[in-house]
C-alpha cells in the first residue's frame, strides 16, 4: 500500500479531537509529518497486519515499507512473539486496552539499530500500544520512542555519581552494610566483602543477621553507637563497633551500618587497664614490702646483736630460729616484689649446676615420693649472670608446677645446656604430666592465671619466672600438649668460663674485717636506725646517725665522713637518691651505700647514680653490710 | 462410550465448575458430575466412587491441585486426571507431566477438554 | 448504602475466579518476560466502601504507597488500581530486574518498571472480564502515582464517586520473594449493576441446555471457561 492511501482513508481516525482551526492541515500534510517524526509509528489493522510503517521504522529496522506493509509483526520479527508486544497488540485489538512497554523491563522489543553511519548500536526503546479505529474496525497504533539518549544520559549520570561515591566507599577500610527497615541487605562495600568473605551478589536480599547474628532488624541500630562480637571470614571472633546512618530513598528508609573492627583497640585498652592494675598492685605490694623489710631488718639486726652477746648455746639456737624466721620473711617479700618486677636484682656469676642442685635439695621434701627428678648437663660447667635468690625461686616455681601437673606421680627431667653461640644457658624443666590445651598454654604466663584450685596457687608462679628471666636479659618459653607433658625453658645470659673462674675465685676468700671508718647513717625509722647503728658500731666503726637528708648534708659539711649509709626512703622531700647526688656534688668521691626495702628508686634517678652508689637490700646481715661497704670503699 | 461417563470437578470456584460442566456436557452425551470445592473433599469422593475423569483446579485454599493429583495418582495409577489452571508455569507443567496428569489451561478451551476426554 | 453495593455469593465467586485466571495469566506473561517463575493469586475479593478500602490499603498507618492506575470505559466504567507499599514495590522491581543492581539504581527504574507491571496485571484483569462477559472495555495508558493512600485515592477517585469499590488483595511471588499488594477496581454505580447483569447473563448461559452438539452457547465459555 503506498503511503498516500492511508491519508485517503477517511475511516482512519487517529484521535477523537483533531486540531481545530480555520483550515485543518490536509491529510497529505499530516502524513508528511508522520514520515518526518523522530519516532517510530506503526499502524496495524484488526487482523494485526501492518497498515502503515513510517520512515523512522524503515531506517532503524532495515525493513523497507514495501516489505513491512501487509505483513504481520511476528512474521517480520519472530523474536517479538516471545515478548510483551504481541500480546499488547492483541489486547488492544480484541479488548481495547492500551499498553506501555518500557526498555528497562523488556530486554528486546523491535530489533532496531541506530544506523546513523557512526555506530551500529541497538536503539533503546519504549513502546506505547493503543487501540485505534482503522477502516471501521479496531486496529492498533504502535508508537516507538527512542530512549537511547536518555538511557545513555542516565547511565552517565549514574556512573559519575557512583564514581565519586565508590571512590570513598570502596577505599574504606571499615565494612559498610546497607539494609532496609526489615533488615534485608541491600548493599555491602568491598571491605565488608573481604571481612566477611561473602560476595555482594550472594548477600543481596539476605537478612542482616547472616552477618550480624544479634541483629533482628534495623531497630537494633537505632541507639547510636553499638558494639557486638562478630565472626570474620577466618572464623575469628572480633569486636565490632557499629555506627549507623539513616537515610530515605523513594520512601524507603535505609540504614547504612559502618562496622569497624576494634579488637586491637579493645585489646590495647584491656592491656592498659591490666598494666595499670598491676602498677597499682605493685605500688601497694611495694609499700607493704618496704614496711615489712624494715621490721625484718630490725628483727635480724637485733638477733645478730643478741647472738654476739649470748654465751649460752641453747639461747643462741633460739636466736638462730628467730633469724631463720626473719630470712623466710625476707624471701616472702622478695617473692611478692618479684611478680611486680620491682625486686632489685643482684646479678652475680653463678655455677648453674650448683644452683640447681641446691634448689633441688630445698625442693625435695615438697616434691614428694611419687615424683622423681633427674638433672642432665650437656657440655662443661655453665655459668650464668643472675640473681641467686631469684634464680632459685624461678627453678622452684618450675619444679612445683611440674609436680602439680603430675598428681599421680611422674618424673621431672632438668637439662642444662648452652646455646650454639654460647651466649645463653638453657635450663629446661620437663614433666610427664597432664599437659595444657592451647588456650590454657596461651594464658599460662599471665599474672593471676591459675588452673589450680583457689588457695592452692597464687597464679603468680609462671609470670614471676617470666618476669625474672626477662629482667635478667633472657627469655622464657613454654611448650605443652594435653597428655604429653609440659616443658619450660629459660635462657639466661651465659658467662665465659675464664671470667667465671676469676669471680668464683675471688668469692672464695674470706675478706679481712674493714678497718674502722667514720660513717654517717641516715634512717628515719628509729628501730632500723638503732639496729644498723648497733651493727656498724659492733664492727668497730664510728657511727653518727641522723633522721633525714637535710640534717645529713649539714653534718657532712661540718664533719668529715668516710662513708654515707642512707635509707632510700627519707622524709621531708629528700630521698636517699637525692641525698646521694647532693652529697656526691659537694664531696666527689664520697662512698655511698643506699639501703632499700624494695626498688623504690626512681628509674631516672637510678640511672644517674647507680654507677657510684651501692645498693643494700633490706633486710641484711652484718656480712652483707660488710661486703657492700667494702665494695663501696674499694671502688673509690 | 458405552455407559455414562462419570466426571469429578474440583475447583473452589462455583463459576469455574459451572463453566467446565458446560464444556464437558457439550462434548459428551449425558455425563454424570460430582463436584468438590476443595482437594480434601475430592479425595474423600474418590475413595467412595469410581470416576472416569477428574478435572482438578490448581490454585485452591488448603491442599493445592497438584498435591491432590499426586495423591490420587499414588492410589489410582490408571486414573485420568487433568490439572486445570491459568498458572501455565513451566515448573507446574513439568510436575504435571511427571505425574502423567494432563494440563488444561484456563480459560478453558473446548478442544483441550475434548482431546483430554478422548485420550482418556 | 443500598443492597446493590453488595455482591452475592455467586457474584463474588465469579469475580474471584475471573480475576484469579486473569492474574495467573499475567504471572505467566511476566514470568516469560523476565525468565523467572512468577506466581500470583487473588485470595479474597470484597466490596468495600471508599474509607474502608483506604484503611485496608494503608494497613493502619499512613505510609508511602505506589499505585498504577488505568481508566476504563465500556459497558461498565471506572478505574483500576494496583497498589503496593513503596518498599515492597522496590523489592518487586528488584526481583524483576535482577539482583545485580543496587537499590538506588533500581529506585530510578522503579516507576517505569512498576508502571509496566501494573499495566500487565490490570490489562489482564480487564481483558479477562471483557472476554468472559463478551464485551469490550477500552482502557487508557497506565499512570503511576506515589503518595499516601489518601493522596492516591484523591487523584484517582472522583469526589462524586457514588459507587463502590471492588477490592482484592494480590499475592505475588517472584524469585522466592513474596510481595503482597492490592487490586482496586473503582466502579461507577451503573457499572456495578452492569457487571452484575453481565455475570447473571453469563451464568444463565452456562445453565441453559445445549442446543445439540454445537459450540458453546455464548462467547464466554469459549473465551473464559
Amino acid at each position: 500500500m503506498p503511503p498516500g492511501d492511508l491519508g485517503a482513508d477517511t475511516a482512519f481516525d487517529p484521535a477523537p479531537d483533531l486540531p481545530e482551526g480555520p483550515t485543518p492541515p490536509s491529510a497529505a500534510v499530516l502524513l508528511r509529518c508522520l514520515e518526518g517524526l523522530d519516532m517510530g509509528v506503526v499502524i496495524v489493522d484488526a487482523r494485526a497486519a501492518i497498515l502503515y510503517w513510517n520512515h523512522w521504522m524503515s531506517r532503524h529496522s532495515g525493513v523497507p515499507r514495501r516489505s513491512a506493509v501487509g505483513a504481520r509483526l511476528e512474521a517480520l520479527f519472530p523474536s517479538i512473539a516471545q515478548g510483551r508486544l504481541a500480546g499488547a497488540v492483541e489486547d488492544a485489538i480484541a479488548t481495547g486496552l492500551s499498553a506501555y512497554i518500557s526498555n528497562s523491563v523488556n530486554a528486546s522489543l523491535f530489533p532496531l539499530l541506530r544506523n546513523d553511519g557512526i555506530v551500529d548500536e541497538p536503539v533503546a526503546q519504549s513502546i506505547v500500544v493503543r487501540p485505534v479505529q482503522v477502516n471501521g474496525a479496531t486496529g492498533c497504533l504502535i508508537q516507538v520512542f527512542d530512549e537511547s539518549a536518555s538511557v545513555a544520559r542516565e547511565r552517565k549520570l549514574r556512573e559519575q555519581r557512583n564514581a565519586r561515591y565508590h571512590a570513598v566507599i570502596e577505599a574504606a577500610q571499615d565494612s559498610f552494610v546497607t539494609i532496609d527497615e526489615s533488615g534485608i541487605i541491600q548493599w555491602i562495600n568491598p571491605a565488608a566483602e573481604r571481612k566477611f568473605g561473602r560476595r555482594l551478589d550472594d548477600l543481596l536480599g539476605s537478612h542482616v543477621s547472616l552477618l550480624l547474628p544479634a541483629a533482628c532488624d534495623a531497630s537494633a541500630f537505632d541507639g547510636g553507637l553499638t558494639e557486638m562480637t562478630l565472626v570474620d571470614v577466618a572464623g575469628r571472633a572480633f569486636d565490632a563497633e557499629i555506627s549507623t546512618s539513616h537515610w530515605t530513598s523513594n520512601g524507603v528508609r535505609c540504614h547504612t551500618l559502618f562496622i569497624r573492627d576494634v579488637t586491637e583497640r579493645n585489646q590495647a585498652a584491656e592491656e592498659l587497664r591490666q598494666s595499670q592494675r598491676m602498677q597499682s598492685l605493685g605500688k601497694l605490694v611495694g609499700g607493704i614490702a618496704h614496711e615489712f623489710n624494715n621490721l625484718l631488718m630490725v628483727i635480724r639486726a637485733n638477733v645478730e646483736l643478741l647472738k654476739s652477746d649470748l654465751g649460752d648455746a641453747e639461747l643462741r639456737d633460739f636466736a638462730d630460729e628467730i633469724a631463720q624466721a626473719a630470712n623466710r620473711g625476707a624471701t616472702l617479700t622478695n617473692g611478692l616484689l618479684s611478680f611486680a618486677r620491682k625486686q632489685p636484682l643482684r646479678p652475680e656469676t653463678l655455677a648453674l649446676a650448683d644452683v640447681v642442685e641446691q634448689t633441688l635439695r630445698l625442693a625435695a621434701p615438697t616434691l614428694g615420693a611419687l615424683v622423681s627428678c633427674k638433672v642432665e648437663q650437656e657440655g662443661g660447667t655453665l655459668h650464668v649472670e643472675a640473681d641467686r635468690t631469684q634464680l632459685q625461686n624461678a627453678i622452684l616455681n618450675l619444679l612445683f608446677n611440674a609436680r602439680d601437673a603430675m598428681p599421680l606421680g611422674g618424673s621431672i627431667r632438668i637439662v642444662l645446656a648452652s646455646d650454639e653461640e654460647e651466649r645463653f644457658c638453657r635450663i629446661r624443666v620437663a614433666d610427664t604430666g597432664l599437659g595444657m590445651p592451647p588456650d590454657v598454654l596461651e594464658r599460662a604466663c599471665e599474672p593471676f592465671f591459675s588452673t589450680k584450685d583457689a588457695g592452692r596457687g597464687t597464679g603468680l608462679g609462671l609470670s614471676m619466672v617470666m618476669g625474672f628471666v626477662r629482667q635478667s636479659g633472657g627469655r622464657f618459653e613454654l611448650e605443652s600438649e594435653p597428655g604429653r607433658g609440659t616443658a619450660a625453658t629459660a635462657w639466661l645470659p651465659r658467662v665465659r668460663a675464664a671470667a667465671a673462674a676469676r669471680e668464683g675465685g675471688a668469692e672464695e676468700d674470706t675478706p679481712p674485717p674493714l678497718p674502722p671508718r667514720r660513717i654517717l647513717l641516715v634512717e628515719d625509722d628509729p628501730q632500723v636506725r638503732s639496729a644498723v647503728q648497733a651493727m656498724l658500731g659492733g664492727a668497730g666503726h664510728a657511727v653518727t646517725a641522723v633522721e633525714d637528708g637535710f640534717e645529713a648534708l649539714e653534718l657532712l659539711d661540718a664533719e668529715g665522713f668516710d662513708l654515707l649509709v642512707s635509707d632510700v626512703v627519707l622524709p621531708r622531700g629528700m630521698s636517699g637518691a637525692l641525698l646521694a647526688r647532693e652529697a656526691r656534688l659537694a664531696f666527689p668521691g664520697l662512698p655511698v651505700v643506699l639501703m632499700s626495702g624494695y626498688n623504690e628508686l626512681d628509674p631516672a634517678m637510678t640511672a644517674a647514680i647507680t654507677e657510684s652508689v651501692d645498693i643494700l637490700r633490706k633486710p641484711f646481715s652484718r656480712p652483707d653490710l660488710e661486703r657492700v661497704m667494702r665494695a663501696a670503699l674499694v671502688a673509690r | 462410550m458405552p455407559s455414562q461417563t462419570r466426571i469429578l470437578l474440583v475447583d473452589d470456584s462455583k463459576l469455574a465448575r459451572m463453566a467446565m460442566r458446560a464444556v464437558v456436557s457439550d462434548i459428551l452425551d449425558d455425563p454424570s458430575f460430582q463436584e468438590a470445592a476443595d482437594a480434601t473433599t475430592a479425595l474423600d469422593l474418590i475413595e467412595r466412587d469410581r470416576f472416569d475423569a477428574v478435572f482438578m483446579d490448581y490454585n485452591m485454599p488448603g491442599v493445592d491441585g497438584l498435591s491432590a493429583a499426586a495423591t490420587i495418582r499414588a492410589r489410582h495409577p490408571a486414573a485420568s486426571i487433568a490439572l486445570v489452571t491459568a498458572m501455565a508455569q513451566d515448573s507446574i507443567i513439568a510436575e504435571a507431566g511427571r505425574l502423567s496428569v494432563a494440563f488444561i489451561s484456563k480459560p478453558v478451551r473446548r478442544q483441550d477438554v475434548a482431546s483430554f476426554l478422548n485420550a482418556g | 448504602m443500598s443492597e446493590e453495593l453488595v455482591l452475592d455469593e455467586f457474584e463474588t465467586d465469579a469475580v474471584g475466579e475471573l480475576l484469579n485466571v486473569a492474574v495467573s495469566r499475567s504471572a505467566v506473561a511476566l514470568s516469560r518476560m523476565i525468565g523467572q517463575t512468577v506466581a500470583m493469586s487473588v485470595p479474597v475479593v470484597r466490596m468495600l466502601p471508599r474509607d474502608e478500602a483506604l484503611r485496608t490499603i494503608e494497613g493502619g498507618r499512613p505510609s508511602s504507597l505506589i499505585a498504577v492506575g488505568e481508566q476504563f470505559s465500556g459497558p461498565f466504567s471506572g478505574s483500576a488500581l494496583l497498589v503496593f507499599p513503596e518498599l515492597r514495590s522496590l523489592r518487586l522491581v528488584q526481583a524483576i530486574v535482577g539482583d545485580g543492581m543496587s537499590l538506588e539504581d533500581i529506585a530510578e527504574l522503579a516507576e517505569e518498571a512498576m508502571t509496566e507491571v501494573g499495566n500487565i496485571i490490570l490489562n489482564s484483569c480487564l481483558s479477562g472480564m471483557a472476554n468472559m462477559l463478551g464485551c469490550r472495555i477500552e482502557a487508557t495508558l497506565p499512570s503511576c502515582y506515589q503518595g499516601t493512600g489518601e493522596q492516591i485515592f484523591r487523584r484517582t477517585i472522583r469526589d462524586s464517586h457514588d459507587g463502590s469499590i471492588l477490592f482484592m488483595s494480590i499475592d505475588f511471588s517472584i524469585r522466592n520473594r513474596d510481595v503482597g499488594g492490592y487490586i482496586v477496581l473503582i466502579l461507577d454505580l451503573n457499572a456495578i449493576n452492569n457487571l452484575r447483569e453481565a455475570l447473571a447473563g453469563y451464568a444463565a448461559g452456562l445453565m441453559e441446555p445445549k442446543p445439540g452438539n454445537g459450540n458453546a452457547n455464548n462467547g464466554g465459555v469459549n473465551a473464559a471457561g
